[in-house]
């Protein structure tokens, strides 16, 4: 939300002001340290004084322990980092010690062996990982497991390993302490190793790949090569940690040996237990694990050998980030008692004013000379006034046409709209684009045939996209997002990257000035080393937004950015956009249910309908075309959108009448139905402060639902309307506060209770157990009661209320539109037969016809059925339909209407629709 | 030769594919790969071996019943639900939300502490395991021209018949669809009201019992089990697990006998090494040509 003020309305209503005091809600700190020299003095002096201390076998123990952490730290890489559960490393470190004994043993000098034997173990595992490739999560595991099951076999059977070969160490490494420092070095210089890989690109690539596989190549990434990579990596480390093993020993037995399955397995909860991304915790764990129970006096090493297995259970109870979190917490303990409490980060973003928004452009510019695609284009005299063309683009899934042949295409310095109900294809449209599903058809774009380019060399042409869930990595904070979108510009090699070249390093320098400008531009530059996943819903989009435009694509495609947002919010983002189109010359298709949005940023606009486009043309008069009308906007929206635009544009006459048309019956009719009964209070909250861990996030929220009344909830992004609705249905157990519901306190008690005793809520997103039939969900939503009279009865009612259930009730419910889903989610929560409906974002991603269709029906179930509402919304509509709004700001309620108090909020909400915010 | 290898396989098969049956179940209520359920079923088996190994009356009431194999079981199937209950409400559930890595390394841990209790309290070296049925189990009868025992017959058939109505139960009863609905979306579930932990428990209990079949039967055609055993034979039902599907039953006992016919066959012929290579190909030909497994479900996108 802007930070600056908007007009000020009259006082029934207040915009978002100074006034109400800044807390620190959802504002997560920005975590203290300690300065690393300390830590790092600590570490060398003990590291070093270690030999004066131990024994020569229990240095030896050490030396093992710490040829082990290196193939550990492999195993981040495959684990932590792209998430590849792999069960064989020891096989892998069996193979590298094997591979320098043979090597060694024929006189050939260290160096030589032991990068063979990286080398042999990197390909290898590399190898391994190829029929891995479309393995998902946990069959990676087995199968891994069962090729550590083979490799230690072949490992142990006769003629493989020579018990007689003998790989002996140079003079200047026999003693045991020598032997010892010499590993160490290899360990740091393991540990440089992948620090540097977590910071260049192939890190990035990693994090993204193991966030959403099938989307990455749209960020010009190719997700097959990198999870070899990073099999390659794991293999060469295991390799590098046998050759270690294979020089203190000399040789291997015919069982022993590293390669078994104990330490395999042990392997990977030593990567686990260190705490993905810490070295430090992996170095650590590995001592603790190998070490420590043999070089400890007897008794307490027979106790530390029982302490492993209770570590791993420990450990993974109360730090999920393993040695490594509890060194980062205490870490941040002691520098919070050393320089004080943290400063506070406000996860809103900030309004960019002009000049920053102009130098930030300008800034970005100087991006467009880096694509290589600039080669493709051809000269501005020969540009076609088209950048993008489809012709007869067709998807079938199965038997069902998801697309039958579309034309679609879009002017240069153009933004295109597409609009069109909820499974209309519109999405479907942009993983075509995006080369992420196949389809007939051609597209030409910018003069090349972007159908014979692979999916992950589209970026590099200049075309970006965003997702409508999101699309990037949440775990990785928001720079690392930005610059993880530039990967297709980040070309350098990964040995480069690890050696740290020059051209790896201004490379990276270039990316990250792209992508700090970016921040910039969207107001998110304060929001740079915040984990993405901490931040509200629509922040999100938005820094998925400014991630698309980092690498300034030519098309630029966005898949409903301003779902979830706010008006306001929408509004600055409408700017950016036209800046970015008429200072750049970028041209955009955006997926689009909000129509305000359209008619003040679209040039042209499409609208789909079941696969086909119906219309086409400029959007006002696409919005006024009636088969658009019955398909996607309905007759409010309809009033609605030429209401509003007709200050915008050329007053039209026709449409003033429409300015004092009548409110919708729908709403009276609610109104009036509700002012008959007697205001029993059916939920009643009070000074309610709830949150997620240490991050408070509601503070003293007090409000109360009559009987028989919808009640709507409205906020911006991250005011706290989420967490108020999980709260209640008791997701969350609040921190203060008493919530007393149908006259009884209910307060912290489980969702499963609360069901019984009538308080049913439909979750953000609809909740729909996709691999179930429809009805299933149905059945399910009645699993509370045990009357299988009154269940069936129920059935048929929602049968009879919403047909289209019926006819699909054997139907996956994940097949469903989304249309679809949110009825069968409103059926589904009615079959408990509840007395109070919490729903959260009810129109989420549904058409404005579908939205109105939504709302009568909740209406209808206010006036028929008596049932109590509270919606969580953003859209105007939904205040035709309650008869009292809450507004929430910064964790707070801090506006509630009724009646006609609520007209202020309303044109307060439409004028905020209209003009520009930016200057 | 060749038949009585593939009934040799088969039988093997059998007792893996009951492993499986454990693995899928709770894989498919929980998501958690457990390295647990072999070592959790196991636990009970060497307890009541020792049991009968030191003299209980009970056991020997009539010496020439030779009931130590049922008793044994019997153990192990108790000793299994209950372990099955601590596990799932003391370490899994406080572990939930972590990744499914983590999950995996506590469920290592579970393994290894069992094993280490069972060195410490019960017995470092291998305990003789009789048959699971008594004295009647190793009665044998000759099918195709080869020897099988009433064992074996017996775990094919339990593993065929307790996937069948597993599979039964999951599709057709109240508790089983909030068994499917926890394994499509927890959260979601308990919004509907479903007590998730119940499902949870549910799983690991049926789970654990199952294994504690399983291994009666492994231990008994292998003559002996020791600690970490049963963690070991584990890795070849998980094998037959990714063959079939990880989350289907049919698939996951199919899957099974499929490894057992392969270890059944090739071992003998051409040695440990070629047997568990062809496991290998298998599991990664699968994976190449069907993701999902032979059987795996597709999910709606």
């Amino acid at each position: 939300m802007p930070a600056d003020p908007q007009p000020a309305t009259s006082a029934g209503f207040q915009p978002p002001s100074k006034s109400v005091a800044r807390r620190s809600i959802a504002a997560l700190a920005n975590p203290r340290s300690i300065p690393r020299t300390v830590y790092f003095v600590g570490i060398v002096v003990f590291a070093l004084t270690l030999p004066g201390w131990l024994a020569v076998y229990q240095l030896d123990w050490i030396i093992g322990a710490l040829a082990f952490s290196i193939a550990a730290l492999g195993l981040d890489i495959l684990i932590g980092q792209a998430g590849q559960v792999s069960l064989a490393q020891a096989a892998f470190v069996g193979v590298g010690a094997v591979t320098a004994i043979d090597i060694g043993s024929h006189g050939l000098p260290w160096p030589v062996a032991f990068l063979a034997a990286m080398v042999i173990c990197g390909v290898l595992s590399g190898l391994v990982g190829i029929p891995l490739l479309r393995a998902r999560g946990l069959q990676v595991a087995i199968a891994t497991l069962v090729f550590q099951l083979f490799a230690q076999t072949f490992l142990a059977s006769s003629g493989v390993v020579s018990t007689s070969s003998y790989f002996n160490r140079p003079s200047y490494l026999t003693a045991d302490s020598s032997y010892y420092y010499f590993s160490l070095i290899l360990v740091v210089l393991a540990v440089i190793a992948l620090k540097r890989v977590r910071i260049t690109r192939p890190g990035r690539t990693f994090l993204a790949v193991r966030d959403s596989e099938s989307r990455v190549a749209a960020f010009g990434i190719r997700a097959g090569t990198t999870k070899l990579l990073a099999y390659a990596m794991a293999g060469a480390a295991a390799g590098l940690g046998g050759a270690i093993f294979a020089l203190q020993q000399g040789s291997l037995g015919p069982t022993g040996g590293p390669f078994q399955l104990q330490p395999s397995l042990l392997l990977v909860a030593v990567a686990l237990i260190g705490g993905a991304g810490s070295p430090t915790g992996i170095i650590a764990a590995s001592i603790v694990v190998n070490a420590l129970p043999h070089i400890l006096p007897t008794t307490a090493g027979n106790y530390t050998l029982v302490a492993v297995p209770v570590l791993m259970i420990v450990i993974m109870i109360f730090q999920p980030r393993g040695f490594g979190g509890f060194l980062k917490t205490l870490d941040t303990f002691l520098g919070n008692l050393l320089a004080g409490k943290p400063a506070r980060y406000d996860p809103e973003p900030k309004h960019a004013d002009i000049e920053t928004t102009r130098r930030c452009i300008a800034g970005l510019r100087e991006a467009q000379t880096l694509r290589e695609h600039s080669a493709t284009d051809p000269a501005p005299a020969a540009r076609s006034p088209l950048l993008f063309v489809a012709k007869g683009i067709t998807v079938r899934f199965g038997g069902v046409t998801a697309l039958d042949s579309v034309d679609i295409a879009v002017e240069r310095g153009k933004i295109v709209g597409l609009i069109g109900s909820n499974g209309a294809g519109k999405s479907t449209f942009f993983n075509v684009v995006s080369g992420l599903v196949r389809a007939s058809g051609s597209i030409q774009y910018a003069g090349v045939d972007l159908m014979a380019s692979p999916a992950f060399g589209r970026k590099g042409l200049g075309v970006a996209r965003t997702f409508q869930e999101i699309g990037i990595p949440k775990q990785a904070s928001v720079l690392e997002n930005m610059v993880m979108a530039q990967s297709s510009l980040a070309r350098y090699w990964t040995l480069e990257g690890i050696l740290a070249l020059p051209r790896t390093i201004s490379t990276e320098r270039k990316l990250r000035r792209q992508a700090n400008l970016s921040l910039e531009l969207f107001g998110l530059d304060h929001l740079a080393d915040i984990p993405l996943g901490d931040l509200p819903h629509g922040t999100m989009r938005l820094v998925e937004v400014a991630a698309a435009v980092t690498t300034v694509p030519d098309l630029l495609l966005l898949d409903e950015a301003t779902a979830g947002l706010t008006s306001q919010e929408a509004d600055a983002l409408a700017d950016r956009l036209r800046l970015l189109r008429d200072e750049m010359g970028v041209s955009m298709l955006v997926i689009e249910h909000h129509v305000p949005f359209i008619a003040n940023v679209c040039d042209y606009c499409y609208c789909l309908d079941t696969g086909k486009v119906i219309a086409s043309g400029p959007p006002a008069e696409v919005t006024r075309e009636p088969i658009v009308i019955t398909s996607f906007l309905g007759e409010q929206e309809v009033h609605r959108t030429h209401r509003d635009r007709s200050d915008a544009l050329a007053p039209d006459g026709e449409l003033a009448t429409d300015r004092t048309a009548p409110q919708p019956l729908v709403a009276t009719s609610a109104t009036a139905a509700a002012d008959t009964r007697t205001p029993a209070k059916l939920l009643e909250v009070n000074g309610l402060c709830s949150g997620y861990g240490s991050l408070q996030v509601l503070f003293d929220v007090s409000f109360w639902i009559a009987q028989g009344e919808i009640v709507l909830l409205m906020g911006s992004n991250g005011a706290g309307k989420t967490t108020t609705l999980r709260t209640l249905c008791g997701l969350i157990k609040p921190k203060a506060g008493r919530i007393v519901f149908a006259g009884r306190d209910i307060t912290g008690r489980s969702p499963e209770d609360l069901v019984t005793s009538g308080l049913v809520m439909v979750p953000e997103g609809r909740g729909m157990l996709p691999e179930l039939t429809v009805a299933e969900n149905l059945h399910l939503g009645a699993y509370t009661s045990r009357n299988n009279a009154e269940i069936k009865e129920r059935l048929d009612a929602s049968f009879e209320t919403f047909p289209i259930l019926a006819k699909r009730s054997k139907e996956q419910a994940g097949s469903l539109s989304g249309g679809e889903q949110q009825m069968l989610a409103i059926a589904r929560a009615l079959m408990s037969n509840p007395q109070l409906l919490l729903i959260d974002e009810a129109s989420l991603g549904l058409s404005p016809l579908m939205t109105e269709t939504t709302f009568e029906m909740l209406s209808r179930l206010n006036t028929v059925n008596g049932l109590s509402i509270l919606v969580v919304e953003q859209k105007v509509a939904a205040l035709d339909l309650a008869k009292r709004v809450y507004v929430m700001e910064k964790g707070q309620i801090s506006t509630a209407a009724e009646g006609t108090g609520m007209n202020e909020i309303r044109s307060f909400l439409e004028k905020a629709y209209l003009g520009s915010s930016l200057d | 030769m060749l038949t009585t290898q593939v009934v040799t396989g088969l039988a093997e098969g059998g007792a893996y594919a009951l492993m499986a049956v454990a693995i899928v179940l709770v894989f498919s209520g929980t998501r958690v790969l457990s390295l647990a359920i072999g070592e959790m079923g196991a636990f009970g088996l060497l307890l009541g071996l020792k049991w009968d190994r030191t003299g209980v009356p009970l056991v020997h009431w009539h010496p020439s019943a030779n009931l130590a194999g049922p008793f044994a079981m019997l153990l192990a199937i108790v000793c299994g639900a209950i372990l099955g209950v601590v596990v799932e409400r003391f370490i899994m559930r406080p572990v939930e939300d972590r990744s499914p890595a983590s999950k995996l390394v506590v469920t290592l841990g579970i393994a290894l502490f069992l094993a280490l209790a069972e060195y410490q309290f019960i017995s470092t070296n291998p305990q003789p395991m009789g048959s699971p049925l008594g004295a009647s189990g190793t009665g044998q009868l000759h099918l195709f021209g080869s020897v099988v025992t009433w064992d074996d017959i017996a775990s094919l058939g339990l593993a065929i018949v307790l996937a069948g109505s597993m599979a039964l139960f999951l599709q057709k009863t109240r508790f089983g669809l909030a068994v499917r609905a926890t394994t499509s979306n927890p959260g979601v579930s308990r919004l509907l009201g479903i007590r998730v932990a119940r499902v949870h428990r549910f799983t690991w209990v049926v789970g654990a019992a199952l294994s504690a079949l399983a291994a009666a039967f492994l231990s008994s055609t292998s003559g002996e089990i020791y600690p970490l055993s049963m963690t070991a034979a584990l890795l070849y039902a998980m094998a037959g697990a990714v063959i079939g599907g990880l989350d289907s039953l049919g698939g996951a006992v199919s899957g099974s006998l499929l490894v057992g016919i392969l270890q059944g066959v090739l071992a003998p012929r051409f040695g440990p090494t070629a047997a568990i290579g062809a496991t290998l190909g298998l599991v990664m030909l699968v994976l190449l040509a069907r993701p999902r497994g032979m059987f795996g479900t597709v999910d709606a996108s």
